[in-house]
Order: C-alpha cells, then structure tokens, then sequence
C-alpha cells in the first residue's frame, strides 16, 4: 500500500507539482530568460483580464453543456433501447467513435457544418438556399454550435458505454420492470427512478469528464471563435504567439485556471462526501 | 514520514533543477577562422538536423527529394529534418537556454523576421556566419529586402534564402477587375458580403502591415526602429477602416481564419472571393498542385505589400556547425536556388543577385519564368520593426476581434 501511495506520488503528484510550482516561480519572475525578478504585475494583468474570465465562463459553460446533454442523450438511448445495446454490434459501433482523434472529428465537422460544407452544398442542391453563403453560420459561430456537436459526438459514446456498465451492475432494468408492476407510470419511472438513480451513480464520473472537457483544445481550435476562446486555445495563444514576454502571463493564466478548477472539484468532493 | 519529507523536497526542487541542470559542455572549433576545405572535410559524414515549417508539400518535395540527397551525394553530409516553426523553435530554443544546455538538439532553422528578432533577444544565434561561405559571394547583401530582417541588420547571424512579396490572389472568372485600393476593396465588400477575410495569422499581419505603411501615403515611413507615436497615428486609421468595413467581412468581421491554408480552401470552394500567400508565387504552384482553380491570379496593392526574405540560421549550441555550414552553403548555391526558384519545384523567389552570377547561370536565372514578380517589384514596401507585428498582432484581437 505504501509502496503504491509513494509510486503515484512518485509519478503523478510530483510531475504535476514541479509543473505548477515552475509556472508559478515563472509567472511571478523568478526564472525565466526574459524575465528580470519579482513581479505580481502578470498575476494582476491576469486577474483584471477580460479575456480570461471569459474564456474561463465559456470553457465551463460549455463543458456543462456538453456533458448534460451527453447524459441526457445516454439515459434516453439506454431507455429505449437497450436490449439493442446489450448486443454485440451496437457496441461495438458504440466503441468506434472512441478511436477517433478530436482533430480529426473536428476537420470532419467542418466539412459537414461548414459554409462550404456537405449539408450547405445539399441545401443549395435542393435549393433551399440560393447560396452557400446563405447556410447558417454552424462553424466559427458566436453560440459555439461547432464546438458543442463536436464534443458532443465525441462524448456521448463513452457515456453511454459507461452508463450501460452502471445500470448492468445496478441491475436497473429489473427495478424498472418491478416499478412498472407495481403500476407506475411511464414519466414516474423516468422521473422518479431513471434519472435520479442513474445521475447520483454517474455524477463523479460526469464532473471529471466535465473537467477534461473545459480543457478541450482542437475541437475550439479549428471550430470556435478567437473571441471568447475557450481557455486552452487562448493560453495556448498567449504561450506561442510573437510576444515572447506574454510567456509568463501565460503561465499566470494556466495557474488561474488550474486553481479554479481544483477549487470547483474540491468543492464538489466535499459536497459528494456529504451526501453520501 | 521521511519518504514524504523527501517528496516535498523534491516536488519544490524540480523546477529549480530543471532550470539549473545543464549537459555536458561541447565545445565546437571556431569554425569561422579555418579554411573552408577543413569545414567541408569535418562536414563529411555528419548529420546536420534541420527544423523547418513542412506545411506545404512542394516545398517538402524538394527538400526531401531533391536538396537533400544532393547534399548527401556532393558533401558527404546527411540531412534530418524534423517539423517546427516561429514559435515552436523559440520556445525550444528558450527551454535548452533556460535548462543551461550545452548542446542543441538542432542544428539548423529555418527563420525569418519575428524568430529571428525573438532568437537575437534570447542570443540564441550562431556567427556571425554569412562571410564564411564562399556562395554568399552572389547574395547582395546590401540590398536593403535581403540584408535587413525586420529593419535589424542581418550581421552574418543567419543567411537569406529565399525572397518573396505578399500577394492577394484572386479567380479571374469570378472577379475580373480585382480591388487595388482600400477604397476599391471597401466598395467590392459592399457590393460581396461576406466574401473577404484576413487571416489571424502571419501572413494577415503581414498584410496589415502593408496597408499601415500604404495609409501613410510615404513607403518608408515604418524604416528604422519602432516608433510609438507613428504607430499610434496610422494604426488608428487602420482600425478605423476595418471597423467601418468588418460587417461586410466573412462571418461579419466578428472570427478570422487561423491560417492561409484554410484560406486556399474557402477559396476554392467559392466561400471566398480572395485568399493570400507571403509567396507571390503561390497561386502559380497552388494550380500546378490542383489546389486552386486555373484561373486563379495574383495581384498587390497599389499603395505596395511587403516584401521579405526568410533565412536558415544557426543555434549557438549547434553540435555540427561544419556541417549547417556547409548545407546553408549548398542551399544557397546557383544549383539549389535555380531548382527552388522553378513554379513547379517550389516558385521561391531567389536571393542571389544575378548580376554577380557566372555564366551559364545567369543567363538561365534570366530566362526562368517568373509571371509576377517583376510586375510587383515597384510595389515592394520593407518589413518594418519586429515591434509593429507583435503591437498589430494583439490590437488586431482588441480592436477588431473583441469590438
């Protein structure tokens, strides 16, 4: 046991660590090339920045977004279907998605959703649009539309295959079964039963996921906005673009963004603790 | 306990360790003061690691295909590419400068402008170098668009080698009389929503800064070192332009492309009326590469674009400096730069000066086809300071973007 706490302490707390404590001696001027000493001037510049607290609003927004209707999609699909997907193709047709890297979804949504994409040149085709300028604006869209299917194709797979997992080892067809015996009705089962039992189990599960979606970094890239951008694109703009001394402003970003969602998560497992 | 006390320490001592550590020192010949036939016999038999962009698959084909086995067949020297760019090779540089390494992981780059400007700051360079290679003899290095980078003087720290203009390029079929003037473009958006974009990228800068000298009304306004209040006058009126005319950009002016390359494919699905390249070139080996449609021409601004040169330049902790020596010496030859200049090769404008150039050289240098270039040269504007790119770049997302 002790060997197995100091090996992922070893391996997982201490790269994340040195990193976080390298971001803050370079945010704060400590090391770095370019930087001559200590200053809070990037942690200030940081904090007053506009574009950072919207991109971190967007960012969870849009993870929330993502990861409800990923549940919501999963639950409705187990629901009415799921002798279906307790077979052997669906799953693994389920499972293909899981391969596919998210740059190569996103290139693939935006030849879809594009302007110039297959649905505007169909569209034109029928004529219901007389150009393909008239198509809505689907992709590189101020609702960010692009982005949410996007991660939405990506995600639901994986919902849903763990979902199917959980209500197999909560054995809840066979409550909702029992329920539908006892003269429940459909809405009851679904309210009362489905939903409240499926999302307290998964909800861990949904939060972290929901952490690895704020992050998201290709899908934003190639089919969001540059303003708001979602928070990895733009730190990664601050990191790499021709200002040599935004680098520490960057990592003041990064260390923002990290303490808000440690601080979100500690909050979250305090709370689950609780009601548990 | 102790076990945890160990890992605290080391959790805070990692980074300082990363910062301090350091390789073993390796110390390189001062090449600069041995004749040239012991760099080329040191050179024989190495490996030079270049890190260049290899975004575009002409300009992959010749390196790949043509430069470097040429290398290896006359010199003895192996090339190895490997991907990186801009702020990639900087962020490289930076971290082994930072660690205290002693020997890059490169050899050679492939840089112009702001990496350079950036690598200079960080005195991440090599040389100077230029005066050593016997080619350099046919580069005029007083010509102000191949010896200065960005207004900085060169000063043999990396060499030219390759030279070209921006240009806008448009489809002749669609638009037969393509803007010339902002006033032109203003009315073509008017009457084209939609149609027009800047990319948020280089090469949009880059235009940016064209139209920021051609609002000046004087070509050499931006020479000589950034100047704030010069900045502030013209970068207003620019503003003021687009803003009056982003609603009539693509997607309203309210996102832009993140690169030329998804530029080309809008236009060419017709989602564009105009895409634009750093090479005035580009559209002439886009249509040889089916890219873009055969009607597909280029044109500059009346009031100029910019011209610029992009270089190869060398780390300053290169473990094989004889041999980028003698590859930056082989891809500045006639040879290589005549191969490179060809529209179906590549179409890089070449940085030797033909008048220095033997014969039978010359005359072929002469006799290449270049469609453009000598109808844009009047047009030509210099880079100005590194410092406008960088001020553009970030007011460009403030003013334009974010507004």
């Amino acid at each position: 046991m002790r060997a197995a706490l100091a090996f992922f302490i070893l391996f997982g707390v201490l790269p994340l660590g040195a990193g976080l404590v390298y971001a803050f001696l370079y945010a704060t001027g400590f090391i770095g090339l370019l930087n001559t000493g200590f200053t809070l001037q990037n942690w200030y510049n940081a904090l007053i920045s506009r574009s950072l607290w919207q991109s971190i609003s967007l960012s969870l927004g849009i993870s929330l977004l993502v990861s409800a209707l990923a549940f919501f999609a999963a639950v409705y699909s187990w629901y009415y279907s799921r002798l279906l997907l307790e077979k052997r193709i669906p799953q693994a047709l389920l499972r293909a998605p899981l391969a596919v890297p998210p740059i190569v979804a996103s290139f693939v949504s935006y030849q879809w959703w594009s302007n110039s994409g297959v649905f505007a040149r169909i569209f034109q085709q029928l004529g219901w649009i007389q150009r393909n300028a008239d198509f809505p604006e689907l992709v590189n869209d101020a609702a960010y539309f692009g982005v949410v299917v996007t991660l939405f194709y990506l995600s639901f797979p994986f919902v849903l295959l763990y979902l199917i997992d959980q209500a197999r080892r909560m054995q809840l067809g066979a409550y909702l079964e029992l329920a539908a015996t006892l003269g429940a009705s459909e809405g009851q089962i679904r309210r009362k039963l489905l939903f409240p039992m499926l999302f307290y189990r998964m909800l861990p599960t949904l939060v972290l996921y929901a952490v690895f979606l704020f992050g998201a970094y290709e899908a934003p890239q190639v089919l969001g906005r540059q303003s708001p951008a979602m928070i990895s694109v733009l730190i990664h703009e601050k990191l790499s673009r021709y200002n040599l001394s935004d680098i520490p402003l960057a990592y003041a970003y990064a260390l923002v963004y990290a303490g808000i969602l440690m601080l979100l998560l500690g909050v979250f497992w305090r709370w689950n603790e609780k009601t548990d | 306990m102790i076990l945890f006390k160990k890992i605290r320490f080391l959790i805070f001592a990692l980074p300082f360790l990363a910062a301090c550590g350091s390789s073993a020192p390796h110390v390189e010949p001062n090449w600069l003061e041995k004749p040239w036939s012991d760099i080329e016999a040191a050179a024989k038999g190495s490996t030079v690691r270049l890190m260049m962009w290899q975004g575009d698959p002409q300009i992959n084909a010749y390196m790949h295909d043509w430069l470097a086995p040429a290398l290896e067949k006359k010199y003895g020297v192996h090339l190895d590419i490997s991907s990186g760019q801009g702020n990639e090779l900087v962020k490289l540089l930076l971290s082994e400068k930072e660690a205290g390494r002693q020997q890059s992981s490169i050899d050679l780059c492939w840089i112009n402008g702001e990496t350079f400007f950036q690598l200079r700051q960080i005195q991440a360079l090599y040389g100077p170098f230029i005066e050593k290679l016997p080619n350099a003899q046919f580069i005029d290095l007083q010509n102000s668009f191949i010896g200065q980078d960005f207004q900085q003087p060169v000063n043999g720290y990396e060499c030219p080698w390759g030279n070209v203009q921006l240009a806008l390029i448009y489809d002749s079929l669609r638009t037969p009389v393509p803007p010339r003037t902002l006033e032109a473009l203003a009315a073509y958006c008017a009457a084209h929503p939609g149609k027009f974009t800047i990319p948020y990228h280089f090469t949009g800068i880059t235009l940016l800064k064209s139209w920021l000298i051609g609002l000046s009304g004087d070509k050499n306004t931006l020479n000589g070192p950034f100047d704030e209040a010069k900045y502030q006058a013209l970068s207003q009126k620019l503003w003021d332009y687009l803003r009056a005319n982003k609603a009539n950009f693509w997607r309203k002016g309210a996102t832009y492309p993140e690169s030329v390359a998804a530029m080309h494919q809008m236009f060419a699905n017709g989602e564009l009326d105009f895409t634009m390249s750093n090479n005035d070139n580009e559209a002439d080996n886009k249509i040889l590469q089916h890219v873009l449609p055969g009607s597909s021409k280029s044109f500059v601004f009346e009031s100029g674009t910019i011209q610029n040169s992009h270089y190869m330049g060398i780390p300053a902790h290169a473990t094989n400096v004889a041999g980028a020596l003698v590859a930056v010496n082989f891809m500045i030859s006639p040879e290589a730069q005549y191969q490179k200049m060809q529209p179906g090769v590549w179409g890089d404008g070449t940085v030797l000066d033909s008048k220095r150039l033997p014969e039978p050289w010359k005359t072929q240098f002469e006799q290449l086809p270049a469609r453009l270039r000598g109808a844009i040269q009047p047009y030509a504007l210099q880079e100005p300071a590194p410092e406008y790119m960088i001020r553009l770049f970030a007011d460009f997302k403030k003013y334009l973007i974010e507004q």
